[in-house]
């Protein structure tokens, strides 16, 4: 396989939820990991813990435990009263439960929680300790050529997941990560997004780039 | 052999919070911010919000914001906390960065109360910046800081209320005594387990 730039990989990630039955080298999961772990981490911390997950009967639990999560998601707004986006979205939600305990390899990436100080309390910024380094091994799949796709649906029953695992109390379960090659209909490639326009400001919330230089 | 370049770009990324005061052009930027949006968001909710700042005055409150929120920090430290160089370097000199990019979130309709998931769909974008940033040799670091002082930093650049600020990003190219790489961690064998929690798998 020939190499890829980082901007290659970063514009072709897409979430892959169909993969072939090949086996993932021991060696590529070693490789993802130490580049996850180069992800920053605030205060140099480290609470990240990741869990290889590649046992038949442990997937097909975390299949079990996902596949309820989904149907208890959909119930909660049914497809007929969807627009098309997200019902298009629940059946890859859907195609990824059917699948995800067969996929080659899961990975849950656990974080720390901390106890104590002020920024133990409940943030958008305790994703800061954890997502970079779900991103990085993401991307150091793709550089591989191998496929991901993130999911957080098992928390909602995420005391049964701990259990099942053996997670201690002391761990969240942050992301769990699909792992395998590209399969079926699924391939690398752009997914949507808006222009970039639209989620961008220059100097002050709402400005374009013009309107910013003129500052 | 060499090693791969997409893994290369994260074995050699570091914090640099010292920079030249060589500017960053505005493809550079763009380039960085076209990354940002290829990451996974949920649903592909896409609610990220970048504001890119490069305004002196601007820079300066916001880092008189940092700076503030970084030694109220350090003070309310259990241990007596020194700063490192690079850390009291951008303390005092935030608006001589050449670029700041505030991350922003909309945070309507996320479940109350935050919790970690809140930052799956941000932070991964957050990573896909700095890492472009890398790639072109630019330098970057992440601060949460001023969240401290979010509404005044809020009300300073205009940002919606329904919005929440995820990161504070300093970019450019690395300052004296700055360099890629190196940064300190424990080995993938330590953190890593294989099937069940606490059985080794390395």
């Amino acid at each position: 396989m020939q190499d890829i730039s980082l901007f290659e990989a970063i514009d072709s990630q897409r979430a892959i939820r169909q993969f072939t039955d090949d086996p993932v080298p021991q060696d590529a999961i070693a490789r993802i990991l130490r580049a996850a772990i180069r992800a920053p981490s605030p205060s140099n911390r480290q609470g990240w813990h990741f869990l290889i997950i590649r046992d038949p009967g442990v997937k097909k639990r975390i299949g079990e435990i996902y596949w309820r999560a989904t149907q208890e998601a959909q119930q909660e707004s049914p497809s007929n009263l969807m627009e098309a986006n997200t019902a298009r979205i629940h059946k890859s939600a859907d195609d990824l439960a059917r699948r995800i305990g067969k996929v080659p390899v899961l990975i849950m990436a656990c974080l720390e929680i901390r106890t104590a100080g002020p920024s133990s309390r409940g943030t958008l910024t305790l994703g800061a300790a954890i997502y970079p380094a779900v991103q990085n091994l993401m991307l150091a799949a793709r550089g591989l050529g191998l496929g991901t796709c993130l999911t957080t649906r098992h928390r909602r029953f995420e005391q049964e997941t701990k259990k099942l695992l053996g997670i201690p109390e002391t761990m969240d379960t942050a992301a769990l990560i699909a792992l395998g090659y590209p399969g079926g209909e699924d391939h690398f490639g752009g997914s949507r997004r808006v222009p970039l326009e639209q989620v961008t400001s220059y100097e002050h919330w709402g400005q374009s780039q013009e309107q910013g230089l003129q500052v | 052999m060499k090693e791969n370049p997409v893994l290369e770009a994260m074995y050699t990324q570091r914090a640099i919070r010292r920079f030249t005061t060589d500017p960053v052009s505005d493809d550079d930027v763009t380039t960085i911010l076209k990354a940002a949006v290829r990451a996974p968001s949920g649903g592909n909710s896409q609610p990220w919000h970048f504001l890119v700042i490069r305004n002196r005055d601007v820079k300066r409150r916001i880092g008189e914001y940092h700076g503030r929120a970084a030694l109220e920090a350090r003070n309310e430290s259990a241990k007596p906390r020194v700063g490192s160089p690079s850390s009291d370097y951008l303390i005092y000199n935030m608006e001589n960065v050449p670029v700041l990019i505030i991350v922003c979130i909309n945070a309507n309709p996320a479940p109350p109360p935050p919790d970690t998931p809140s930052g799956s769909s941000t932070y991964p974008a957050v990573q896909n910046l700095m890492l472009a940033a890398r790639t072109l040799g630019l330098g970057s670091c992440i601060t949460t800081r001023f969240r401290r002082f979010e509404t005044e930093v809020k009300e300073l650049l205009g940002i919606p209320k329904e919005v929440d600020t995820a990161a504070l990003i300093p970019i450019g190219y690395p300052g004296e005594g700055e360099h890629f790489g190196g940064s300190r961690r424990k080995p993938v064998r330590e953190v890593t387990f294989h099937d069940y929690w606490g059985r080794k798998a390395f």
